[in-house]
Formats: C-alpha cells, sequence, structure tokens
C-alpha cells in the first residue's frame, strides 16, 4: 500500500510540475518529468513497476493533452519496461549513466511520438522529418533537457523515496544476497 | 538469476497486455465511450492545479500596506516582490474587466493554470469547464495592455476545466482578413509558433505592417479580432498558384495569465 501511495503521489506532483510550471517560466521546452519518473522507477524498481507506472502515468497525460489518446500510455509504457530490464546492468548511482540513458530514452519517445503522429494523424512523410527539425525548437531540444535535468530529478526522487522509508528495492529483489 | 528472469518474463507479458491496451486507446480514440472515459480521467488530473491556480491573494490597494516594523531584509523583500505581483495581477484584470464590460459585454474571465503537459502542442488550460458554460468551440481572447487579439478556441470541456487550442500550433486554421485590402486568407499556425497567412491572390498588395483579423466568415469566430500584423512580404512558397506571408501574432499566446471566452455566434 505504501508503494502504491508513493507512486500515486509522484505521479501528480511529476504531472502537475509539467503542467504549471512553464505557465510561469515561460518557453515551450522543458524537461519530461513524468519520462523521468517512469525511468527512475523502471531502473530502480524493476520491469513490471516500471511499466505499470508508465501505464498509468501515460493515462492521465493523455487525458490532459492534445496528443493522440493512447500515445504517452504506450510509450510511457515502453520506457517503463526498457528501463527495468536495464536495473542491474547498469549502475544507477553513476551520473554519466544517468544522463545517456535519459538522453537515449527521450530521443526513443520524440521518434515514438513522430511515428504514432503520421500513423494516426495521416501527417505526409516530409512534414514528418520537417517537424523533427523544425518544431519550434521544442521536439528537438527534449533529449538534451530530458538527459540534462535527470541527475537532478533522480536526486530529488531518490530523497522524496527516503522520506516514505520504503527500503531498499535491490534488499527486497534478493539482488545483494544472490549475486553475492 | 532465476529469480529475475521469471520477473522479466512477467513484465513482458505484462508489457504486451498494456501495449494491446494503448492500441486499443489510439485507435478507438474518437468514439463516444472513450471521450467518456477520457474526461474521467481528467476529474484526476485536473484538481491539483486548478487549486493551485486559486491560491488567495488578498487585494491590496495602490499604495499598499506599511510594511511592520522588525522586519528581516530578507521578509522585507519577499514582501515586496510578492506586492509587486499582486499589483501587476491588479492592473491586468482592470484591463481585462474594462475589454469585458465594453467590448465582450457576455464574456467570461478565465484563469490560465497551465499548459499542455506534452511541450509540442500549443495549448492551454483554463480553470473554466462545463459547469461554467463554457463550450466546445468558443473562441478566446487575451489582452496585453490595451492590445486584445484572438488567443485561440476551446477545443475540449471538462466539468470545470477547459483545454484552448491556440492559434498557432499548426492544427489551428481561422480565415482572416485584411480591411485595407480586403483581402481573405486562411490564417494557419506554423510548427515554429508562427502564423501563416496562405491562399492569397498572388497579385495583392500587401505591405509590411498591415493588420489581419477575423472575417466572420465562419460560424466560429466573430469578425474583427485582431490576428496579427504581416511581418515578411518576401515571396513565400506558392500552394497552387496563391500566395502566402507570415504574421506577426497579435497577442504573444505564451503570455497571458488570464484570458477572455466568447459565446460563440452560433449561439
Amino acid at each position: 500500500m505504501k508503494r502504491m501511495g508513493f507512486l500515486g503521489v509522484t505521479l501528480m506532483a511529476a504531472l502537475t510540475t509539467q503542467m504549471v510550471v512553464p505557465r510561469f517560466i515561460g518557453g515551450w521546452g522543458g524537461p519530461q518529468l513524468l519520462l523521468l519518473m517512469t525511468l527512475w522507477v523502471g531502473w530502480r524498481r524493476g520491469p513490471l513497476t516500471g511499466e505499470l507506472a508508465g501505464f498509468l502515468g501515460g493515462l492521465l497525460a493523455d487525458a490532459c493533452s492534445l496528443a493522440p489518446f493512447g500515445s504517452q500510455t504506450a510509450l510511457l509504457t515502453l520506457v517503463g519496461y526498457i528501463a527495468g530490464m536495464e536495473r542491474g546492468r547498469l549502475d544507477e548511482q553513476n551520473l554519466i549513466a544517468q544522463v545517456i540513458l535519459a538522453v537515449i530514452v527521450s530521443a526513443g519517445y520524440l521518434v515514438g511520438m513522430m511515428l504514432i503522429a503520421q500513423v494516426v494523424r495521416a501527417v505526409h512523410p516530409h512534414q514528418l522529418v520537417d517537424g523533427i527539425w523544425r518544431w519550434g525548437g521544442a521536439a528537438w531540444s527534449q533529449p538534451f533537457w530530458d538527459g540534462a535535468a535527470a541527475p537532478l530529478v533522480f536526486r530529488v526522487l531518490h530523497i522524496w523515496e527516503g522520506w516514505w522509508r520504503l527500503s531498499d528495492p535491490r534488499h527486497a529483489a534478493g539482488y545483494f544476497r544472490r549475486s553475492l | 538469476m532465476r529469480w529475475e528472469s521469471s520477473e522479466r518474463r512477467r513484465a513482458t507479458f505484462v508489457l504486451a497486455i498494456l501495449l494491446f491496451v494503448a492500441m486499443g486507446l489510439l485507435i478507438l480514440q474518437q468514439t463516444p465511450s472513450l471521450g467518456t472515459f477520457r474526461t474521467w480521467l481528467w476529474r484526476i488530473a485536473e484538481p491539483t492545479p486548478r487549486a493551485l491556480a486559486r491560491l488567495p491573494i488578498s487585494a491590496v490597494s495602490p499604495n499598499g500596506p506599511a510594511l511592520p516594523e522588525g522586519l528581516g531584509r530578507m521578509d522585507r523583500r519577499l514582501l515586496q516582490d510578492r506586492l509587486t505581483a499582486v499589483l501587476a495581477e491588479n492592473a491586468r484584470l482592470r484591463q481585462l474587466v474594462g475589454f469585458q464590460t465594453h467590448r465582450w459585454p457576455t464574456a467570461q474571465l478565465a484563469q490560465v493554470i497551465g499548459r499542455d503537459p506534452q511541450y509540442w502542442f500549443r495549448s492551454l488550460l483554463i480553470a473554466q469547464g462545463a459547469a461554467e458554460g463554457v463550450t466546445t468551440d468558443a473562441p478566446v481572447i487575451a489582452v496585453e495592455g490595451t492590445q486584445e487579439g484572438l488567443a485561440g478556441r476551446v477545443s475540449e470541456v471538462a466539468p470545470h476545466v477547459a483545454k484552448v487550442l491556440l492559434i498557432t500550433d499548426p492544427m489551428s486554421a481561422v480565415i482572416g482578413i485584411c480591411r485595407r485590402l480586403g483581402e481573405e486568407g486562411m490564417v494557419v499556425g506554423t510548427t515554429r509558433g508562427e502564423l501563416e497567412w496562405r491562399y492569397l491572390t498572388p497579385e495583392t498588395q500587401i505591405h509590411a505592417g498591415d493588420l489581419v483579423e477575423t472575417s466572420g466568415s465562419s460560424d466560429l469566430f466573430p469578425p474583427g479580432i485582431p490576428l496579427g500584423w504581416v511581418t515578411d512580404v518576401s515571396p513565400q512558397e506558392t500552394m497552387a498558384g496563391f500566395r502566402s506571408v507570415r504574421l506577426r501574432p497579435a497577442i504573444a499566446p505564451a503570455h497571458p495569465h488570464e484570458v477572455l471566452v466568447l459565446t460563440p455566434p452560433s449561439q
């Protein structure tokens, strides 16, 4: 129950921050907090928790967005799954690993959104390519925003998890015991 | 490790199910039942930004209250900043109410509480919804100083929140007219967040600085609302023999804190 509550509150906080903060700082770019949160949850808690967090976060984001309904749901689910599969393979405390993973996942998310936009809205192919390079700076700059913000966001989430007094998931999964 | 491989297999199986559901949502997104489901999801997501937008701010007279004695330097600085923000909000609201009273007496004042969480779509969230009488396709106007301009139209409505599609979004299209020339064309948003006025006759004598406003030809927008000014009259790409020029929006759609929601002319 505590883990569910932690996930729910964190998810709502990430979505609300992503909607409300740009109103004050202006511009149309910024880190995708929902994506980074899903990445962190998957990386930390495994593929099952990651994909569920991505699915629920994506549903809420799709409800609040003009994006095709289901697009962010599908993509964030994949993000959570992929991050969870990397658990144990990449050191989650390594800053460089955090930045690289965030940039790669964000770039994949961007490509995924473009493909979904083409399939769902039947966007002409040349507009698709044109959109990648000319979409007001908000699209092509997204991986850089996410990569730059990832270490800070992960650190904040780590501290936030500590406030909830949640156990280290690696102990719960028997990671240490079985890896020795 | 066996426990890990079984967890991964289970996760892969669940992934297939979740992706199947997500694909179903994508395919069925225009159906009424999914619209109801989406509205219910929005009821979960909307209260927090709406609550944040309604944080109480006490009215302050132009002269301001005397700051209490004994405050530290930081406290005085914070109070001064807050006072400045409140005075600016007062000034904006006075201008909006003035426009509302004289120009749009049936309009509703709505506070902007957020933006589309997907940064690529140019839309706003406002704290007025169906319960307050907002309807889909209602025109939305923003005011900056003494200048008004069309911000967009309401694209989706929930009980207490509505989404506004801005005119700078590529999905937006408005029929615009230049009164000086009598020329009508389609004003669309671009991927760069600018406006383009399309389907003009090649012989049109357009000048930089010409004002383009809503023509009233459609049922959606009343006539005479400024859309933007012509900025670039150099030859643009022509489509099927028509000309297009770039416009600077009358109002920077990214900036409004409050907007006016009109009743659609067809209603």
